[in-house]
């Protein structure tokens, strides 16, 4: 259970005793029973699990897309019940618009949260220049007017990542945001997502099934059981930042997968 | 490597000939009597010889076809974003919808008739009945599956379902909706035609059951020749379009 080092004051994400079962009877299971996390502010939290556990649930949870069926689940001192706009969102599949350039892509939430939306219609060049300013970050300046179908799937998911801070959320939720990408990909992103929150200080929570990416990236792991799912184990992760692929190879990282790992595999046989 | 480009360029025109080449051959080979099928050569003469009836009759199937084929449009739009993007239109009007789609509609002509008389009307009404249904089964496809991920993205910034459709839904569903067009406009032509033949007294179907009444088959065969050409340039119309505003979709490297 969390809260062998109290997070400061209060938590910016706190999830107590929620659970959550869709309409659909799947199975009769809750996809989350008792589930409770805490996330101080600007924490990088990962959450860790066996495939089916219900993590993407959970961010569906976080950003207000479902409510809890009980319990509750707080972000920024309020009740989440319904959609909370200051979430930023990616996901395995960048699902970037096919009729739109990097650019025009980067600036849909702009144009949908308010009050954004009426800045940009009457002067786009603010946040124009500020999804400039992101795609530079990203190492990607000079392919804004390229569409999606022309970059390769690591530059579609540094597009995808832009387009989840031109809001400036205050959480950035990822599910498995590197998933489907080459090795030498996912290790570069790793240190341009790392790069990006070390300087925007926003709270994450990276849903993933890569030991490695996790102990890497974050601060806090918290392990889920298998169905129906709950947070069984959290660790923090004690190593300097910022964090290059040479820790990798240290005992200290190595001792932290393995230690992961067989909370994953006491998960994976039930609780 | 010149010459089998040009090959391939020259395909389609090297078909149609041989097409027409052979048929020639045949009727006059097996020496086939020009009531049951007459050569090419005879159809393009009575093209000729009758051109002005022709021409009168074509132009006015082709008003025809468009009409249906506007309203079709609108109609079909309008009826594919609701039912696309409300699950509950799908669920409601999907088994009407195809029910009324099975109906062959050479059947609904006749009460067509019944209703508005012999002419023009029911002309442009069956042409609509026959081709608003892709365009609205396309439009409703490209609404519907729109990514999930992508929903959650916008729903969790507060959009609208409003703003989902706009932003994502009809954008994402134009592909759908130029390839739609094609069909539709075939389909709208084929409808017009068969009212026409079947009830009316003016167009390229009812010249083709008149000449074919009277047993002037080349007659018949060149309005056939003429039917399948404007079908042909409609069609190419509609592709015309459907690369010029949704280039986007075919995704040709530049």
């Amino acid at each position: 259970m969390p809260g062998n080092e109290a997070p400061r004051a209060t938590a910016f994400v706190k999830v107590d005793n929620a659970s959550l079962s869709y309409d659909a009877p799947e199975r009769g299971i809750p996809a989350i029973e008792g589930l409770s996390l805490e996330i101080a502010r600007g924490e990088f939290a990962a959450v860790v699990g066996p495939s089916g556990c219900g993590k993407s649930t959970l961010m569906k949870l976080l950003s207000g897309l479902v409510p809890a069926s009980a319990g509750s689940v707080i972000v920024d001192d309020q009740e989440v019940r319904r959609p909370i706009k200051i979430v930023g969102m990616a996901f395995q599949n960048p699902c970037l618009l096919p009729w739109r350039t990097a650019l025009e892509n980067i600036l849909l939430p702009i144009q949908i949260v308010r009050p954004h939306r009426r800045q940009y219609r009457r002067d786009p060049a603010p946040f124009v220049d500020t999804a400039h300013a992101l795609l530079a970050k990203v190492g990607l300046s000079g392919i804004s007017d390229h569409y999606g179908w022309q970059l390769s799937g690591g530059m579609q998911q540094r597009v995808s990542l832009c387009r989840a801070l031109i809001h400036d959320p205050q959480i950035l939720l990822l599910d498995e945001p590197f998933g489907a990408l080459d090795a030498f990909t996912r290790e570069e992103l790793w240190d341009t997502l790392q790069a990006l929150w070390q300087q925007r200080r926003c709270t994450v929570l990276l849903v993933t099934h890569d030991l490695a990416e996790a102990v890497y990236l974050a601060d806090t792991i918290h392990v889920m059981s298998s169905r129906p799912g709950r947070i069984v184990y959290t660790t923090k992760i004690d190593l300097r930042r910022p964090r290059v692929s040479e820790v990798r190879y240290e005992p200290g990282f190595t001792h932290y997968v393995h230690d992961i790992r067989s909370h994953i595999a006491l998960a994976r046989e039930g609780t | 490597m010149r010459i089998r480009k040009i090959l391939f360029e020259a395909s389609p025109w090297l078909t149609a000939a041989s097409f027409f080449l052979l048929w020639e051959l045949a009727c006059r080979i097996f020496k086939v009597p020009v009531f049951v099928l007459p050569p090419p050569s005879a159809a393009v003469a009575a093209l000729v010889e009758f051109w002005p009836a022709i021409w009168l009759n074509a132009s006015h199937t082709l008003f025809t076809t468009l009409v249906g084929f506007a309203i079709a449009v609108g109609f079909g739009v309008v009826l594919g974003v609701i039912v696309g993007a409300v699950p509950l239109a799908y669920r409601a009007l999907n088994p009407l919808l195809i029910g009324f789609n099975s109906i062959p509609k050479v059947a609904v002509v006749p009460i067509l008739v019944l209703w508005f008389g012999i002419g023009t009307v029911p002309a442009v009404i069956t042409a609509f009945l026959t081709a608003f249904f892709p365009i609205s089964v396309n439009v409703a496809t490209g609404i519907a599956t729109m990514e999930p991920e992508l929903q959650d993205v916008l729903r969790s910034l507060g959009a609208s379902k409003l703003d989902i459709l706009y932003r994502v839904g009809l954008p994402r569903s134009l592909p759908y909706f130029f390839a739609s067009l094609k069909i539709a406009i075939t389909f709208a032509f084929i409808g017009a035609v068969i009212s026409e033949t079947v009830a009316s007294n003016v167009g390229i179907g009812y010249l083709m059951l008149s000449a074919s009444s009277t047993f002037r088959v080349p007659l018949v065969f060149a309005g056939l020749l003429v039917v399948a050409a404007m079908g042909v340039l409609m069609y190419a119309v509609a592709a015309l379009f459907e690369r010029r505003y949704t280039a986007w979709a075919v995704r040709a490297v530049p």
